[in-house]
């Protein structure tokens, strides 16, 4: 669309206050959240004075490290996994033709069209009868199966946004198939792999519904202690803890579209 | 039989299917062809006669899907491209963004192992070859179009490969650096001595640069030849109509006699030529005359040219082109006349002429 | 060696897609079947189910429970709760709809710069923690929060209003939670529009009105469509949103099934409840591919 604002034809009645509305509906409770996590007051909603004591009380809880810790360690190994397979997948399904495309492409977004409790129901079942305990492996192993179309999706336009006559031209100039991977296309594709990451990322660290199903003792994670310490009552280290998972899972996502405009 | 052991290319029955919803496209048809070392060879065709495929197929990119294909004597059809000795320029001149233009130069080097001085002492040498000097530490997105082009071909050329394969590489220049490249391109090859063979939907560009062409067609190669001989002694219709501009007269082999062939036009009246093209006697053939072969003179009864009418007169400032209508006052045909003494001594539409096409003008086409 | 192997272009296909595929359909395709299969066994004595032992009593127990004579008797109870969170999940599609087509409108007719950072900010809350989002609503909406709060100080209301834990509050934390899945499809489908055609509209006599009616929304429409399956999808299955906000009283399918893994212990009970959720879900997805979306791989 061209730029048109300021043409009294482009201002349809409404829309701008709309609009407004709606970017306030969104943040105004993530801006209130933040703001009562800096309320001195125990007593959340009347504001007495600014503090940061509560994130000191968090940062200090053993419970609430040991749950972020887990959190990190799922996040990152469900990532890693989820990355080199979805690397291996794009790789595939970009330079090559072949009957059954669709098919993949519907089995790789089968994680996103499943409702969640669904996802984690089946993955519960699975494990119990198959006989895998439940801890930090099988919720890393859960986490992964979401994963990957996270990392895929990025990786994947990257790679179709390559011209194809460049790794033949690194053939032609007598590269095999694995150096011209190294030397062109991985150089190339390295910016989708880390926005491909990034959001693997952050999905894991986010999720919550899945990790309550198959997260055993011991294996709680970030989310899942917040549910619980929900569950006890309205308390401001609530509010502190919650907040720094925002305010985490913000920098992520900046970081990843910062990462995505670097060589376009 | 020449020797193909001489041949930098050659190819026996060449054939390429692609396979698709509703059937398989032939992109190429048992193509025979013998390309010679140290040759500028052009593959001249529309798009879609298969030009491109068949140089892919020589580069690597593709398998055939029958026919042999073979360099200096040896089957080279099932080598990965990395391992033949062929270079490409693409069309889209592929070169590595995330490097250097020096660092492009030098890849194909880097890949076989060489030296850093040796890559380093080559990429400087292939600067100046193209005329690029100093823009070496340059990425390419900072460069020029046809500074581009000039990169694509030094990184090529680096590699003093057996055959270098050019992919339309002139088509996105404009027009004058189009020209200022052929002649580049045709000083290289001379130079180098390298085989070139190059693609092009271009017959005037194929005609300046060639040493030999080859016409191609829907997967055929229809005729191959020097420019010289694909322009005076086109095979078929398409060939004659495709190269130049070309008259196109249906006619019945009446007769042969000690000056030639006799021809009975449809459009009445009668031309000589000096062959058959492989007809028989009372066979209906097409003939092809090039307007620059034919002569205009004032209308003279009895005269020995074929009676005409001009049509239309439209100037060149080189030249003019007549546009004619022959004794039946439907067939067309083109005289073009070069305006030696200036525009003085033409003829103006509507007047009688007498159009005259010697012997040695027709052409006898097969098909 | 590995090289040459690696040209059979089936092998290469298998070994690359093999990682992801595999992941994929062992851990989550196998379990869909699984779930499918336990919700056809018997219940088992303390939770866990009894293997080899079949029957059909989950889905019986969906709409009938047995009396004290062991007969069957119509019970709407699940039904209740099916039918509540159907018309959450149409209410919050509805809302959606309402207050994000006007919103994607207006990001689109902004001009380029501006337009990514809207983009951002509607994108930021998609990517951040559901639950924490959800809480904040906890925070806003109790009798000491911030929306009575704010009301007692106009002078709208002397004692608190009872906002949370009502179907109010699960609608509106819903669809905080899936506003965006509606502006971001309405907005990519708005921006490739040609305003051109608006122009030309406006040229053949058309009003403001029309032009939106005739022109804008028929070419936004497959955005539409997309807003509204990927809010609707989720909401349908919403968990956390019913779970926080809506108490006890205000069960969806959601709290339904977890009920059953959690105190209830009926897990074939609550594998066919996700299944019929699945289905419901599947078929969907299988009508808005076939009616939408011509070939596969087309917006």
């Amino acid at each position: 669309m061209f730029k048109r604002s300021g043409n009294p034809l482009w201002r349809f009645p409404g829309v701008a206050p709309t609009a407004l509305v709606v970017f306030a509906y969104l943040y105004l409770p993530i801006v209130v959240l933040i703001g009562y996590s800096f309320n001195e007051n125990r007593l959340a909603t009347i504001w007495t004075g600014f503090t940061l004591d509560w994130y000191a009380v968090v940062l200090n809880n053993p419970d609430i490290l040991r749950a972020a810790r887990n959190s990190l360690v799922v996040a990152s190994t469900a990532t890693l996994i989820a990355t080199l397979a979805a690397i291996f997948a794009g790789l595939c399904m970009t330079r090559d033709r072949f009957r059954g495309q669709q098919g993949v492409n519907a089995v790789v977004a089968l994680p996103l069209i499943v409702p969640e409790i669904v996802t984690a129901v089946a993955t519960l079942l699975f494990f119990v009868i198959v006989g895998i305990r439940l801890g930090l492996i099988s919720v890393i192993i859960a986490h992964t199966v979401f994963c990957i179309p996270f990392a895929y999706l990025p990786i994947r336009a990257r790679l179709q946004g390559m011209d194809p006559r460049l790794e033949e031209a690194a053939a032609d100039l007598y590269a095999d198939p694995w150096r011209a991977f190294r030397r062109v296309t991985l150089p190339l594709l390295w910016p989708g792999i880390l926005s491909g990451a990034m959001l693997s990322f952050i999905i894991s660290l986010d999720t919550f519904v899945i990790t309550y199903f198959v997260a055993g003792a011991g294996a709680t994670t970030l989310p899942v202690y917040i549910f619980g310490m929900i569950r006890i009552g309205i308390t401001p280290e609530v509010n502190a803890v919650s907040s720094l998972m925002l305010l985490v899972s913000i920098a992520f996502v900046t970081l990843s579209v910062l990462i995505g405009r670097i060589r376009r | 039989m020449r020797s193909t052991a001489e041949a930098a290319i050659e190819t026996r029955r060449l054939t390429k299917v692609f396979e698709g919803p509703g059937g398989g496209v032939r992109a190429l048809d048992a193509v025979d062809l013998v390309i010679r070392e140290n040759e500028f060879f052009t593959l001249l065709g529309p798009s879609g006669c298969g030009k491109t495929t068949l140089l892919r197929l020589i580069a690597g990119f593709e398998q055939p899907s029958e026919g042999e294909l073979l360099m200096r004597g040896q089957p080279i059809a099932h080598q990965p491209p990395h391992r033949r000795p062929v270079n490409t320029v693409f069309q889209s001149y592929a070169l590595f963004p995330h490097m250097s233009v020096a660092q492009n130069i030098g890849f194909g080097l880097e890949m076989q192992g060489r030296s850093r001085a040796e890559i380093a002492e080559t990429v400087e040498r292939m600067l100046a070859l193209v005329k690029l000097e100093g823009l070496g530490p340059r990425r390419p997105t900072q460069l020029s179009g046809g500074q581009q082009q000039r990169v694509a071909l030094a990184r090529a050329l680096a590699n003093r490969p057996q055959v270098l394969l050019l992919d339309e590489p002139l088509s996105a220049l404009d027009l004058k650096l189009r020209k200022e490249m052929q002649i580049e391109l045709k000083r290289l090859q001379h130079e180098t001595g390298i085989t070139f063979i190059f693609v092009t939907h271009d017959q005037e560009e194929a005609l300046t640069m060639s040493d030999r062409l080859a016409v191609m067609s829907e997967g055929r190669a229809l005729q191959v030849g020097s420019p010289t001989e694909i322009y005076e002694h086109p095979t078929s219709r398409f060939v004659a109509d495709f190269i130049g501009e070309t008259n196109l007269l249906t006619a019945r082999l009446s007769g042969r006699d000690a000056q030639g062939v006799r021809f009975a036009l449809d459009a009445g009246g009668e031309l000589r030529g000096l062959e058959d093209g492989g007809h028989e006697d009372g066979a209906r053939v097409t003939l092809a005359v090039r307007p620059e072969r034919a002569e205009l003179a004032a209308a003279a009864a009895g005269g020995e040219g074929l009676e005409a009418r001009v049509e239309q007169v439209v100037y060149f400032g080189t030249d003019t082109h007549y546009h004619l209508r022959l004794a039946d006052a439907a067939t067309p045909f083109v005289v073009r006349r070069q305006n030696r003494s200036g525009a003085l001594g033409g003829f103006e539409a509507g007047a009688a002429v007498s159009l005259g096409v010697a012997a040695e003008a027709v052409r006898v086409l097969q098909d | 060696m590995l090289a040459r192997l690696a040209r059979l272009p089936l092998l290469r296909r298998a070994l690359l897609l093999g990682p992801a595929l595999l992941i994929i359909g062992v851990f989550m395709v196998l379990p869909l079947f699984l779930m499918a299969y336990v919700s056809v066994l018997e219940r088992g004595i303390s939770g866990g189910v009894q293997w080899g032992r079949h029957t059909t009593e989950a889905y019986v127990r969906f709409l009938f429970e047995r009396d004290l004579m062991d007969n069957l008797v119509v019970n709407v109870d699940y039904l209740r709760i099916f039918a509540r969170s159907f018309t959450l999940a149409f209410i919050t599609m509805a809302v959606s709809l309402a207050i994000g087509l006007p919103t994607a409108l207006y990001m689109a007719l902004q001009p380029a710069r501006w337009r990514n950072l809207l983009i951002f900010l509607v994108t930021i809350p998609f990517w951040t923690n559901l639950l924490v989002r959800n809480y904040a609503w906890i925070l806003l909406l109790r009798d000491s929060g911030l929306a009575n709060g704010a009301m007692q100080w106009l002078g709208l209301t002397d004692d608190p209003i009872r906002l949370l834990y009502t179907p109010f509050a699960v609608g509106v934390g819903l669809t905080y939670s899936f506003l965006p899945f509606m502006i971001l499809p309405i907005y990519a489908s708005l921006e490739k529009l040609d305003l051109r055609l608006v122009e030309a509209a406006y040229d053949l006599g058309a009003d403001k009105r029309r032009a939106l009616t005739r022109i804008v929304l028929p070419l936004a429409l497959p955005g539409i469509v997309a807003g509204c399956i990927l809010v609707f999808i989720p909401a349908l299955g919403a968990y956390i949103t019913p779970e926080l906000l809506g108490g006890s009283r205000q069960l969806m399918i959601g709290n339904l099934i977890q009920g059953q893994f959690g105190a209830a212990r009926n897990w074939p009970f609550g594998a066919a409840l996700a299944f019929v959720l699945l289905t419901i879900v599947l078929l969907s997805m299988m009508v808005y591919l076939l009616r939408f979306r011509r070939a596969p791989g087309q917006a």
